[in-house]
């Protein structure tokens, strides 16, 4: 059958060549788009490294000495830093609290970030740096590589070990695992002791499993903290446990508002880690960059419709004889179907073996996205495959109308247009 | 005549339901898409509530600090010190108002002796600002000049916050404490939408009152101020930006190590939609061709599309055109009902698809409408209908439905009409 269906779109080259060459064109262009939503949303749905539900984000503000309730730094006994730290106990107090942390340029979806360079052996590298009180790793719900809890991970913290990622420890250990080796910084001779070893932790979803490390931020370097507390730079993060419901907020407020105001630090804002999460796509873009792609591969997926129902109605249309013909000869309207549309799909195979060597080589000149994924013999299969199968599912549908117009023709009339 | 045309139309859509229903989709979705556009583009750069003279307004969000000398290879790149703004913008001749602005800092709002508030967005500007803007104010005054150089501490707020605050709107003269300082109310304006990127706030104070209109770096020439110009009319943009350019150029003559370089700021509010962070480079033209290019494709693709499916219904009636043309039709006849009957389509594809790209916005604003200021702001969402139900969309929408109808009903139609008689009434 297939020999014969080539014979038939041999004959009629002339008129297939356009359709040849509108499927070779289109066929590129979705897999382009195939293969950067693949992209986009296998990063998505990697593992984070933290869970963010329960989790709440406190922030905290100074009076300004303009304020009526400002105490001068020399009227008061204790710096902004022992202030906060007395807030963060008070917190801790609070019922249904789980875990508080402190932290600086460490939660995700962090619109600021602070950078660093660390060495082992010979290997220098340059890594998201992160400070943090010991409770960072419980309120976020983090585990070590090895499957452990967060637990263990806050207790090495404590004891002034450096955390690291485990993407770091492949870097810097060359696959090694990471043990009591030594860590240090650039060009220091103090040694960092490295402690368990953290599975992962992204900056966001969209962004790919990068390296990083952990430092301690101790209640003595905190207490020593004279400057104002500032809501975006000291952040105070809470778990809390499960069953509390979403009036959280509202009745923190309530009750804390006025047992958090220490020194000249009061309570500005209390919000689901959420909020943050959606303020820092909104203000990163990626999310909205996502949704534009997606609009745009719909509107192209429904004009390839669009483009295969009017050539293929117009090529059922003009062949209606030898449909005709056909028929008279003995073939079933059914046997007429699968002859149209196995040849829209031979068609497609024609127009896929030059497209697929054109989308390969787009590949292999990283033309395509490599930042969140290397371009990959596994990655080019699965997305040809979705392109081709959205492609057939395409020409199926913009066939099989037509072909069953064509197909409920009585020979008679059909023979009437030889 | 048109009457025949238009049921000779329905009797299409009839015969064959699925070609019709074809074409009409396809007409969604290109007028959905570009009406999308259209009406984004409306939010951004049309004039409305408080942001009613965009048409005639200048805006330098952003300053670049560099050394004098040649070769100097680093630059610093943020928003305008108080002073740059003093020196070279107060002053402005050919400008009709000129105002600072601070941008927005999240306050702790509170009623005196409450320690209960709420976050409260806090713009602190100028008195020149109440007439660059046009405000809905519901009660009271903006504060004026003189209470602004003197630094009294007196606010305007919004609807929403007069409420949270005292559950009544009738709150002028009430102190509201932003961040445990009070200040007296003396304005409630209408809410204003977060798409007034340059006016937006829920609470706007004198920018005299914080010390933070005080910090500057780089010999003081940057700071946290942006600043709109507002121009007499449009015409007088190059006036005005000469002016600056004169301005800036006198400033830096009295500074030893460094200079302020605008790039190509005052920009318009077009303009300026390129120009989102720190340092970039604000090109109109390209942001031109890139809207030309999405609406063209947009435009064209389904348009091209249609026309195949147009000329499959065109080949059916072939004898009929023939018969026509026997009996004296003209070729411009003919080609002119195809184009009207199909039209008929067009139109139906065009209501729907417009509809559906109202639906679009209002339930996607937070993407379509997406502004740089959203992820930092408390306030609640505000855009009104009044911003997007603009005329000039519907217009719009009916040029565009035109263009696609001229492409995919005009080029079968183009081919159609010329085929010979006798070759149109052999296929009967």
């Amino acid at each position: 059958m297939i020999k014969h269906i080539i014979k038939i779109i041999w004959t009629q080259r002339s008129s297939n060549i356009l359709i040849w060459l509108e499927l070779l064109f289109v066929s590129i262009f979705l897999w382009y788009i195939v293969d950067y939503m693949y992209v986009q949303v296998r990063t998505y749905f990697l593992p984070l490294g933290y869970n963010i539900e329960s989790v709440y984000l406190i922030q905290l503000d100074e009076y300004t000495p303009q304020s009526l309730k400002y105490a001068a730094p020399e009227n008061k006994a204790t710096t902004s830093g022992e202030d906060l730290l007395e807030i963060v106990n008070r917190i801790r107090q609070y019922p249904g609290i789980e875990a508080v942390s402190v932290s600086r340029a460490a939660y995700p979806y962090n619109m600021s970030n602070t950078h660093g360079n660390i060495r082992a052996g010979s290997v220098t590298k340059n890594y998201i740096e992160r400070h943090v009180s010991p409770g960072f790793f419980s309120v976020f719900g983090c585990r070590t590589s090895k499957g452990e809890g967060p637990e263990v991970l806050d207790a090495a913290v404590k004891e002034g070990k450096m955390i690291i990622t485990a993407e770091t420890e492949k870097e810097l250990f060359d696959g090694h695992t990471a043990g009591e080796r030594n860590i240090y910084f650039g060009g220091d001779s103090i040694p960092y002791q490295v402690g368990p070893v953290l599975s992962t932790f992204r900056y966001s979803e969209f962004q790919q499993p990068r390296g990083g490390y952990f430092l301690l931020l101790s209640e003595k370097e905190l207490a020593r903290h004279t400057d104002p507390i500032q809501p975006y730079t000291e952040e105070v993060c809470v778990r809390v446990k499960p069953g509390t419901g979403k009036d959280f907020p509202a009745r923190f407020r309530k009750d804390m508002a006025s047992r958090l105001q220490v020194g000249n630090v009061y309570l500005l804002d209390v919000k689901p880690f959420s909020d943050q999460r959606e303020a820092y796509f909104s203000w990163e873009g990626t999310k909205n960059e996502l949704k534009t792609q997606t609009a745009v591969m719909v509107f192209l997926l429904v004009n390839i419709i669009l483009g295969i129902v009017g050539t293929f109605w117009v090529r059922t249309a003009s062949r209606k004889s030898e449909m005709g013909l056909r028929v008279a000869l003995g073939d079933t309207p059914s046997g007429l179907k699968r002859l149209l549309v196995t040849e829209g799909i031979v068609l497609l195979a024609f127009a896929a073996v030059p497209a697929i060597l054109v989308s390969l080589n787009l590949g292999m000149l990283e033309i395509v996205d490599v930042d969140l994924l290397p371009f990959s013999a596994g990655r080019f299969l699965i997305t040809t495959f979705i392109a081709y199968l959205l492609l057939t599912g395409m020409i199926i549908t913009g066939i099989w109308y037509p072909a069953r117009n064509a197909a409920k023709i009585q020979p008679a009339e059909a023979l009437h247009y030889e | 005549m048109y009457k025949i045309y238009f049921k000779q139309a329905l009797q299409l859509l009839k015969e064959n339901p699925f070609l019709g229903i074809l074409t009409i989709v396809g007409t969604v979705l290109a007028i959905c898409m570009i009406m999308i556009i259209v009406i984004v583009y409306e939010v951004r750069t049309a004039n409305y509530k408080p942001e009613t003279r965009r048409d005639r307004m200048l805006s330098v969000k952003w300053g670049t600090a560099k050394p004098k000398k040649e070769g100097g290879d680093w630059s610093s790149n943020s928003r305008l010190s108080t002073r740059s703004i003093k020196e070279c913008f107060y002053p402005l001749e050919s400008a009709e108002a000129v105002t600072g602005i601070l941008h927005f800092t999240n306050l702790l709002a509170t009623v005196p002796g409450s320690t209960e508030g709420f976050k409260a967005d806090v713009t602190y500007t100028d008195a020149a600002f109440w007439r660059v803007f046009e405000f809905n104010f519901l009660e009271g005054q903006p504060y004026v000049q003189e209470e602004f150089e003197s630094g009294i501490r007196k606010v305007v707020i919004s609807e929403t916050i007069a409420r949270r605050l005292y559950g009544t709107k009738e709150v002028v003269g009430k102190t509201v404490e932003l961040g445990f300082v009070p200040y007296t109310i003396g304005g409630v304006v209408k809410d204003v939408p977060m798409q007034a990127e340059a006016a937006y706030g829920n609470v706007w104070a004198p920018y005299t009152t914080t010390p933070l209109s005080e910090d500057g770096w780089a010999e003081d020439l940057l700071g946290s101020m942006r600043c709109y110009i507002l121009a007499p009319s449009s015409a007088d943009f190059d006036a005005i930006r000469r002016e600056v350019n004169q301005r800036v150029e006198m400033m830096n003559g009295t500074l030893s190590d460094l200079c302020l370089d605008l790039r190509g700021q005052p920009d318009t509010q077009f303009a300026q939609l390129s120009r989102r962070w720190a340092g970039d480079e604000s090109d109109a033209s390209a942001l031109i061709r890139k809207y030309v290019i999405i609406i063209l494709v947009l435009l064209l693709v389904p348009a091209f599309n249609l026309s195949g499916i147009t000329l499959s219904r065109m080949k059916k009636r072939m004898a009929e055109l023939g018969v026509r043309k026997a009996f004296g039709a003209s070729q411009k006849e003919l080609f002119g009902q195809i184009l009207y009957e199909n039209f008929i389509f067009t139109l139906i594809g065009g209501a729907v698809g417009l509809a559906l790209s109202y639906f679009a916005v209002v339930m996607m604003k937070d993407w379509l409408l997406f502004t740089t200021i959203q992820s930092l702001s408390s306030g609640t969402d505000t855009t009104s209908m009044k911003m997007l139900f603009k005329p000039m969309v519907f217009v719009y929408a009916f040029l565009f439905c035109l263009l696609i109808n001229l492409v995919s009903a005009g080029i079968p139609a183009w081919i159609a009409s010329r085929k010979n008689i006798v070759s149109s009434l052999n296929q009967q």
